[in-house]
């Protein structure tokens, strides 16, 4: 018993990272030599990682009561004035404090949330899957990885059509194939938000917030269609893809409506780490601050013909100082409809 | 689902250290998804996969060995070759989640931070203002009663899952 108390003590001290150098080759040895000590260390280990991943999602998270009310009683360009200055005091004595990003974004989210209350924090500490590097990473080069690799794995899975899909299901319509990755980010109503129809809705992720250029942004690959075989049967015809979304914002402690967007992209790939991009559109609009009120957007898109994929993607930025409160609020999308049409009155969806 | 959060468990049983662990899991998916022609379909999805996170580890450890703790490369090969039970994962995943909300409200909060906030030990200094050894030794405590927790309840849970 005192045996392993003092293996299970070190254990945990390595687990917080406060271990010290003896104690470490200690517990080497420790575990070098016992099959039964390291069963208890795999213990400790799947235990670590099950409270690190899934408690998270077993407690409802707790949101903070946004303070709306505030904003009528001081005029606007004062109260916008002193939230920023504060913010941006706040952050130099923070910057100077750390250099890492991952606790800069950390102690963004506290200070954002006057009762200290975990919501914010919540982020990203679910999944490291990579969305989760938003958080991580400095958020330029975040993007374009996240992108990469849903669009990689969708193209994966949709090759093989089995492969395990941890994110995203693959679906099947009338000459069509899709990755979709919605059924993993629906809500219910939540933050004053109802589901523009049905009972849930599209949560978008937190924004990665880049205080030094003034710019909160998420972007999230949802959906890649695989159109090879709608293409094949076109005979020359003209195709086109559409594209309807409706969006909303929160309450929260920012000044205006995010801009929405809404991207679809022409994708052919030759092996599955190379893709070349054929065509692209994207339409945007802001919300408004209402989140009784959804704002619409859509876009349409001439197919080339040597179109493979199609890859759906949603984003919700903010610029200016109102960027460095953007996760006060949280953004939505519902009712995504894609048609995908031929010249001969040929429509495949909505989907 | 299943295989990402195994994947993790398996990679932080090798490096003991989360962020470090989350590096290595997303170089692993890329390389995953780089490599997915050479997966063979008749194959075990998931031992291929665990082979690419363990050299994914190895490689982690040569780069960084200079400036941390880690495990000696011999050690992380005898652990690397413990058996993986994924099935032991799931239902310890059902009971943690019965055993967490019986956590004492002082752990809670604490237990809330570190797990789920993912703050550094310092972090939660700082927050609760209280010094390093009493966060750390509550922790241990925090774990210590969590696997005696987990351990009582598996055998339940395991004889209700046969029917």
């Amino acid at each position: 018993m005192q045996k392993t108390e003092e293996l299970e003590r070190l254990i945990s001290s390595l687990l917080d990272g406060s271990i010290s150098v003896d104690d470490h080759s200690r517990l080497s040895s420790l575990l070098q030599n016992s099959p039964e000590n390291r069963e208890i260390y795999l213990e400790y280990i799947r235990l670590e990682s099950l409270l690190h991943w899934e408690t998270a999602q077993s407690e409802p998270i707790e949101f903070a009561t946004p303070k709306p009310k505030l904003l009528p009683v001081i005029p606007f360009p004062v109260w916008a004035g002193a939230v920023a200055a504060m913010f941006l005091s706040f952050f130099g004595i923070i910057w100077l404090g750390t250099d890492q990003k991952t606790s800069l974004t950390a102690y963004i989210d506290h200070i954002i949330q006057p009762d200290g209350s975990s919501y914010a924090s919540e982020v990203g500490r679910k999944a490291p899957m990579p969305t989760d590097t938003i958080l991580h990473k400095n958020f330029g080069e975040a993007m374009s990885l996240d992108r990469r690799n849903y669009v990689n794995v969708a193209i994966a899975s949709l090759h093989s059509g089995n492969q395990p899909a941890d994110e995203g299901v693959i679906e099947y319509f009338d000459h069509l194939k899709r990755w979709n990755r919605l059924p993993s980010l629906l809500k219910p109503a939540e933050k004053g938000v109802l589901p523009a129809s049905g009972s849930s809705m599209i949560g978008l992720e937190k924004m990665a917030v880049n205080v030094d250029s003034q710019t909160a942004e998420v972007e999230e690959t949802v959906q890649v269609l695989d159109v090879r075989m709608a293409m094949e049967n076109t005979s020359g015809e003209k195709a086109r893809i559409f594209a309807a979304l409706k969006v909303n914002q929160s309450f929260g402690n920012t000044q205006e409506g995010a801009e929405f967007g809404i991207t679809l992209k022409a994708i052919r790939s030759d092996s599955s780490t190379v893709e070349h991009e054929l065509s692209k559109t994207e339409s945007k609009t802001s919300a408004d601050l209402d989140p009784n009120t959804w704002s619409e957007l859509s876009t349409e898109m001439v197919l080339p013909l040597d179109t493979q994929y199609v890859v759906v993607s949603l984003s919700a930025s903010k610029q200016g100082p109102d960027s460095i409160l953007a996760n006060t609020s949280s953004y939505y999308a519902d009712d995504l409809e894609l048609y995908l049409s031929f010249d001969k009155d040929r429509v495949i969806g909505p989907i | 689902m299943g295989v990402q959060r195994n994947l993790y468990a398996f990679i932080l049983s090798l490096l003991a250290n989360r962020s470090d662990a989350e590096d290595v899991l997303q170089e692993t998916n890329l390389i995953l998804c780089q490599k997915s022609k050479e997966y063979d379909p008749e194959g075990n999805f998931r031992s291929w996969a665990f082979n690419i996170a363990r050299y994914q580890v190895l490689a982690h450890l040569t780069k960084k060995r200079r400036s941390k703790i880690h495990f000696s490369n011999e050690l992380v090969e005898t652990l690397a070759s413990e058996e993986f039970d994924s099935q032991k994962h799931r239902i310890t995943q059902r009971a943690l989640q019965i055993c967490y909300d019986l956590l004492p409200e002082h752990m809670k909060e604490i237990a809330r931070l570190r797990f789920k906030e993912d703050q550094s030990m310092k972090q939660i200094c700082k927050a609760l203002n209280r010094p390093i050894g009493a966060i750390s030794g509550t922790l241990f405590r925090i774990r210590q009663n969590l696997i005696q927790c987990v351990r009582e309840k598996i055998p339940k849970l395991e004889a209700d899952t046969e029917f």
